[in-house]
């Protein structure tokens, strides 16, 4: 293990130069560019706009409905799309696995990278938006970058687990959105954890992204610190994910160059 | 340098098994899903530091396996590797390379993928645009470079690694006869310093010329291995005529050192 890690080590510049290939190599050739880390996140709060705080007037707790969706949205674009692009990331790049001896995991690292880059870039339209309803912030926001931290081992977690995957079965492009859906719907994006059923809550707070949700949404909307143990929790089940799928991907990454 | 031991390597024959429907029924019959070709069977082979060995046999004797196991970018079916020293394979000219993105990044990126970090790039920047003769272009988006442009910069970049093993999968023939010719003063020089080179090839006379070691694949074995005179020429005495236009072919094509 601490021989990966060296060899990662010396690979930090490789994965800052792909990271900056994946950014340059997805605008490239597009209108807007970087502008659609933005307009992305911004079509899918409209929408959710018209549906959840006009049609179904989900409670958001006093809070303006556009804030408190986009609370939950921006980290969520950030996991899914990234967790949805990681899937290939091994495999759009064949020839490279075949005839190079990088570090592998470099590749489904550098989706994380520019997953980042893009979250960043909505971040600061969260930003703006506290600043526009004037909501007033706290000292709560300081557990934002352990938020982060975790919400980040969970989805590297996810990333190097689907892209090994789809190397080895094909069907993984299929099940990764559905499996996303259900996510997206088990977890309180759209709505605010109070309309889950105290009976159910346990169940529900199995879900690590439940806690990170509800923690952005305490921490930024309500000055409130929030319940230790679902984080703790999430925490937990992120570094165990995290081990797991970085052991499994070296296990089996001997074998990306013969199946692919 | 390079300690080779019992190394056999086995692949799957026709399509395996990549959708979770093949892999369940294959599961559940409880037989082998495949078929299996050896394409390495039991090889034995020590490199000492400063040789330069040239592999040479048909087609699928086993010669390019060899090269990715020593890669590391595979794993021996059975048998063990070691490697010492910080290694560079050239496999395929070309792969790490992005069309959208230009000469100069393109520099970059493949040669983090060797292994240097950005700063020795920046310093052997100018050098490897001057080998590569693309200085015209190199902020032009490789999408528009001819193949034989491409293939120049990546043996330049490749070139100008500093390692202690070079790994070289057929591909000295670069470009035009001339472009070829300064690939090979490049490798000279680099073994004049004492490099480790290992390097397959179907050009007999390359291999005389450069290394001085030659070893003999044949149906994934390794059948002799010595002075290159010697090997080139037993290769020579054995291939069958069938195999000789095989050769013959492949001399045609261009796919030779």
């Amino acid at each position: 293990m601490i021989e990966h890690w060296r060899r990662l080590f010396g690979a930090r510049d490789l994965l800052y130069t792909w990271t900056i290939r994946e950014l340059k190599v997805r605008y490239s050739g597009s209108l807007l560019g970087l502008a659609w880390a933005l307009l992305y996140p911004l079509a899918l709060l409209l929408v959710s706009m018209i549906m959840f705080a006009w049609f179904l007037r989900v409670p958001t707790g006093g809070v303006p409905a556009a804030l408190f969706l986009y609370c939950g949205l921006a980290p969520w674009i950030f996991s899914s799309g990234t967790i949805q692009s990681s899937a290939f990331a091994l495999f759009a790049n064949l020839s490279l696995v075949k005839n190079s001896s990088f570090p592998r995991e470099v590749l489904p690292l550098a989706t994380v990278l520019v997953g980042a880059v893009d979250f960043a870039v909505s971040a600061v339209l969260l930003a703006g938006l506290v600043v526009y309803y004037r909501r007033p912030v706290g000292p709560t926001l300081l557990l934002i970058p352990v938020l982060l931290v975790i919400q980040s081992m969970l989805t590297l977690a996810l990333c190097f687990f689907v892209s090994a995957a789809l190397v080895f079965y094909r069907d993984v492009r299929f099940l990764v959105p559905i499996a996303l859906q259900f996510w997206l719907y088990l977890s309180p994006v759209f709505y605010p954890l109070d309309v889950v059923p105290r009976k159910a809550r346990f169940w529900y707070l199995l879900n690590p992204f439940a806690a990170l949700i509800d923690g952005y949404r305490h921490v930024i909307l309500f000055r409130t610190w929030p319940p230790w143990q679902p984080l703790a929790w999430a925490a937990a089940v992120s570094v165990a994910a995290l081990i797991a799928s970085y052991v499994h991907f070296k296990h089996v990454e001997w074998e990306f160059a013969d199946r692919i | 340098m390079i300690n080779v031991h019992r190394v056999s390597k086995r692949y799957r024959l026709g399509k395996p098994a990549t959708n979770l429907k093949q892999a369940i029924a294959g599961w559940l019959s409880g037989r082998p899903s495949a078929d299996w070709v050896w394409a390495l069977r039991d090889v034995n082979l020590s490199v000492n530091a400063g040789e330069v060995v040239g592999i040479i046999g048909h087609n699928g004797a086993g010669k390019s396996t060899l090269l990715r196991l020593l890669a590391r970018t595979s794993k021996p079916t059975t048998g063990r590797i070691e490697t010492k020293g910080h290694l560079a394979a050239l496999l395929d000219l070309g792969a790490g390379f992005h069309p959208e993105l230009t000469g100069r990044e393109n520099i970059y990126l493949n040669g983090t993928l060797l292994g240097l970090t950005r700063k020795e790039i920046s310093k052997r920047f100018d050098e490897i645009v001057a080998f590569s003769e693309i200085e015209r272009f190199i902020a032009t988006p490789v999408k528009h470079y001819s193949r034989g442009m491409t293939l120049r910069l990546s043996f330049a970049v490749a070139a100008h690694v500093n390692c202690d093993l070079l790994l070289v999968d057929e591909v000295l023939s670069v470009g035009d006869a001339r472009f070829a010719s300064k690939c090979l003063e490049r490798m000279r020089r680099l073994r004049d310093q004492g490099m480790t080179i290992v390097l397959t090839s179907h050009n007999l006379q390359t291999v005389v010329d450069f290394c001085s070691r030659a070893v003999l694949f044949r149906d994934g074995s390794l059948i002799a291995d010595g002075p290159p005179e010697e090997i080139v020429d037993l290769y020579s005495r054995k291939s069958s005529h069938s195999e000789a236009i095989d050769d013959q072919q492949a001399l045609r094509r261009g796919a030779w050192v």
